[in-house]
């Protein structure tokens, strides 16, 4: 019977030895994802580019932005990709990432019922959402301190509103606590108004009775980060390859092909490199 | 804090009426189609078996489509509010203390119906005596359905919208925390749950234990 | 009264009763007997309607109650039997049992179970009384305070009573027919 299963052994490592022999086996990554950036699509269209040219295997996690931060705090990731600079920055300063590069931007929207009740039609983010407290339109938000959720309380700071007397006004400030796309259909039906990433809300078009109304504006500018998780901070991360993955991604040939991303599904750009 | 304590009143007020609502409309139902001979009771039985068993989110769809704007229901503008929510755990409810119900009228049934039927006792009126006589175990089954009520997620999220001040409840809350890293919110409000859902379960327990003071009980 | 004829039981292709005619008459007891199995029960059953006959019909004339062999009673409360507490309580009495009235109906015995069942049924106004072995877990005196009862409550006022006793007694009932029934068939055995 030892006999039998030492020989089986062998063949079965004999079988994989050919198989493998050519190539060195992918080394894994474990990334860890906002929702908005995995439902974008972005990483699985750049997946088997990275595998064939760094040989790094991707494992995605997708959180919401807090809890992306905490999986990079307790070890469960070795590189982050997140959009909230401000929590970014912290996450940096505390230690628990190497360094922090910005490598991609696109714009958020605010989107609403094609009606625009608040009249903010062409108007900068900040306007926007003064006239919208003002007219008391109906005002979806995120509120679940999301990267999203972290860009609409930065430009509620800019209108010089209070922001803590805006999102307890229960009058027109609906707190809705849940992802993107909830939150986009809760918008479509209610006919309000709520600050989207563009990506997740070309993807529910179909499907959703609001349209952009303010685009483009500086104020709506989306910056996106990578974090290599420090090994001296938090044990057990593979930084080795979280590097790797961080020089593929700043390279000429990664950020073309981000540039690139979108135009033959949605007919536009959705993520802008520098 | 004393958000909190808004969500956790949020959660009772919610499951406690879907638990009524549902209560008063399936336990009659209930004990009828355990005591029923007809065959359309003995074919739903099985079907109220399966209902209770389904996975609540499609009581959350069902009413999520009912209540949507393009929904039949949708110039009610009831979608994210908590007669919604209170509609989708009462579809969640409902067949579950039906299903638990029924099997308590089983096992007296034949002695229990010749018996009515020789002292000519109407069908309301027997009903009326299984009420009587099976108050603990139907107290067991309004229980357990109310435990489900507070216990539902997907459903509460889908058609209540986890509005906050307005429709965010308990386990809502949880969900939100957790995804937001805050473990140690979410896991005071679960510990609040625990507490909620056991000291209910003592007091009923303590009431029941008063009654049946009998030695061979 | 009830009039059959006719009647035929078939159980499992098994012939329980085929008799041509049978009256029972008021006023008086009608007490049957026989072995175990021997259509008894089922004989009762068809009377009421609660089981099919396969053939023949039965006319009860005027309104009955029917006590079954195995009662259910309804609980938790011995009291939640009656409906008429008062009548109950005067009749617990007379079988020296009043002290179950305020008991929980689980913590009865076999022949305080048959006492409640009897009062219950006893307490019912009909014209036609069917007792299955309404007695037989009762000890010797609970069973003739029983008889008593009986007598008072439905003879003595003209009602019609049949009931399938082991026992063979004719005290203290005035007048009655004893019946055996065996090989399908039900005869009178004794008329006094």
């Amino acid at each position: 019977m030892k006999r039998l299963f030492v020989s089986f052994l062998v063949c079965m490592m004999m079988l994989s030895g050919c198989t493998v022999e050519e190539k060195e086996p992918p080394k894994t990554l474990r990334l860890t994802t906002t929702t908005s950036v995995n439902d974008s699509g972005l990483l699985e269209y750049l997946r088997p580019y990275i595998l064939e040219e760094t040989n790094i295997n991707l494992e995605i996690v997708s959180l919401g932005s807090g809890a992306a931060l905490e999986a990079g705090k307790r070890g469960d990731a070795d590189a982050l990709l997140a959009h909230s600079p401000a929590a970014e920055k912290t996450f940096v300063e505390e230690g628990y990432g190497v360094k922090r590069s910005t490598f991609m931007y696109n714009f958020f929207v605010i989107v609403g019922p094609s009606g625009d009740p608040a009249q903010i039609m062409n108007l900068s983010a900040a306007e926007a959402f003064k006239k919208i407290e003002s007219a008391k339109s109906q005002f979806i938000s995120r509120g679940d301190n999301s990267g999203t959720h972290s860009k609409e309380k930065a430009i509620w700071k800019l209108t010089g509103l209070d922001a803590e007397a805006v999102s307890t006004d229960t009058s027109f400030y609906v707190s809705a606590g849940s992802g993107m796309g909830a939150t986009l259909t809760m918008a479509s039906e209610k006919q309000a108004y709520t600050l989207t990433d563009l990506a997740t809300f070309l993807s529910m078009k179909s499907k959703l009775s609001v349209n952009v109304i303010v685009s483009e504006s500086p104020d709506l500018r989306n910056d996106y980060s990578i974090i290599v998780i420090n090994p001296d901070k938090v044990s057990n991360v593979n930084v080795e390859t979280a590097r790797a993955f961080e020089a593929w991604m700043l390279s000429e040939r990664a950020l073309k092909l981000i540039a690139e991303y979108g135009k033959d599904t949605y007919g536009e750009t959705l993520f802008f490199t520098e | 804090m004393k958000e909190i304590f808004d969500i956790i009143l949020t959660s009772l007020q919610v499951s406690l009426s879907s638990t009524m609502i549902a209560a008063v409309f399936a336990v009659p139902f209930g004990l009828y189609l355990g005591l029923s001979t007809k065959k359309t009771a003995l074919r739903l039985r099985p079907v109220f078996s399966s209902l209770a068993g389904l996975p609540p989110v499609l009581a959350g769809i069902t009413v999520f489509l009912l209540l949507s704007n393009a929904g039949p229901l949708g110039s009610l503008r009831l979608l994210y509010s908590k007669p919604a929510i209170v509609t989708a755990q009462v579809l969640i409810v409902f067949p579950l203390i039906v299903a638990s119900v029924y099997p308590l009228v089983l096992p007296i049934k034949a002695v229990f119906l010749e018996t009515c039927f020789g002292l000519n006792i109407p069908k309301k009126k027997q009903i009326r005596y299984l009420f009587s006589e099976l108050r603990y175990g139907l107290l067991a089954a309004v229980l357990l359905g109310f435990g489900r009520a507070m216990a539902e997620v997907g459903a509460v999220m889908m058609v209540g919208g986890n509005i906050r001040y307005k429709t965010r409840v308990m386990t809502t809350a949880i969900v939100l925390e957790t995804n937001q890293g805050n473990y140690s919110t979410a896991l005071t409000l679960g510990i609040a749950l625990l507490l909620i859902s056991f000291s209910i379960n003592w007091l009923v327990h303590g009431l029941f234990k008063e009654v049946s003071h009998d030695p061979l009980y | 009264m009830i009039h059959c004829t006719d009647l035929s039981i078939l159980i499992n292709n098994k012939q329980l009763l085929s008799t041509e005619s049978l009256t029972f008459e008021g006023g008086m007891i009608h007490i049957i007997q026989g072995e175990n199995g021997c259509g008894k029960s089922s004989l009762f059953r068809s009377m009421i309607g609660w089981m099919p006959f396969s053939s023949g019909h039965c006319q009860i004339l005027g309104t009955w109650i029917y006590q079954p062999q195995q009662f259910h009673l309804f609980a938790p409360k011995v009291a939640d039997n009656f409906v008429n507490i008062e009548l109950a309580h005067q009749m617990l009495i007379s079988l020296k049992a009043e002290s179950i009235l305020s008991q929980s109906v689980k913590s009865l015995s076999g022949g305080e179970r048959q006492k409640v069942a009897l009062i219950r049924t006893l307490c019912e106004e009909a014209d036609v009384y069917l007792l299955d072995e309404p007695t037989s877990y009762m000890d010797e005196s609970s069973r003739l305070l029983a008889y008593y009862l009986m007598k008072e409550h439905l003879l003595d006022r003209g009602k019609t009573v049949l009931m399938i006793n082991h026992e063979v007694i004719t005290q203290p009932f005035d007048s009655g027919r004893l019946y055996l029934f065996k090989d399908s068939k039900l005869n009178v055995v004794h008329t006094w």
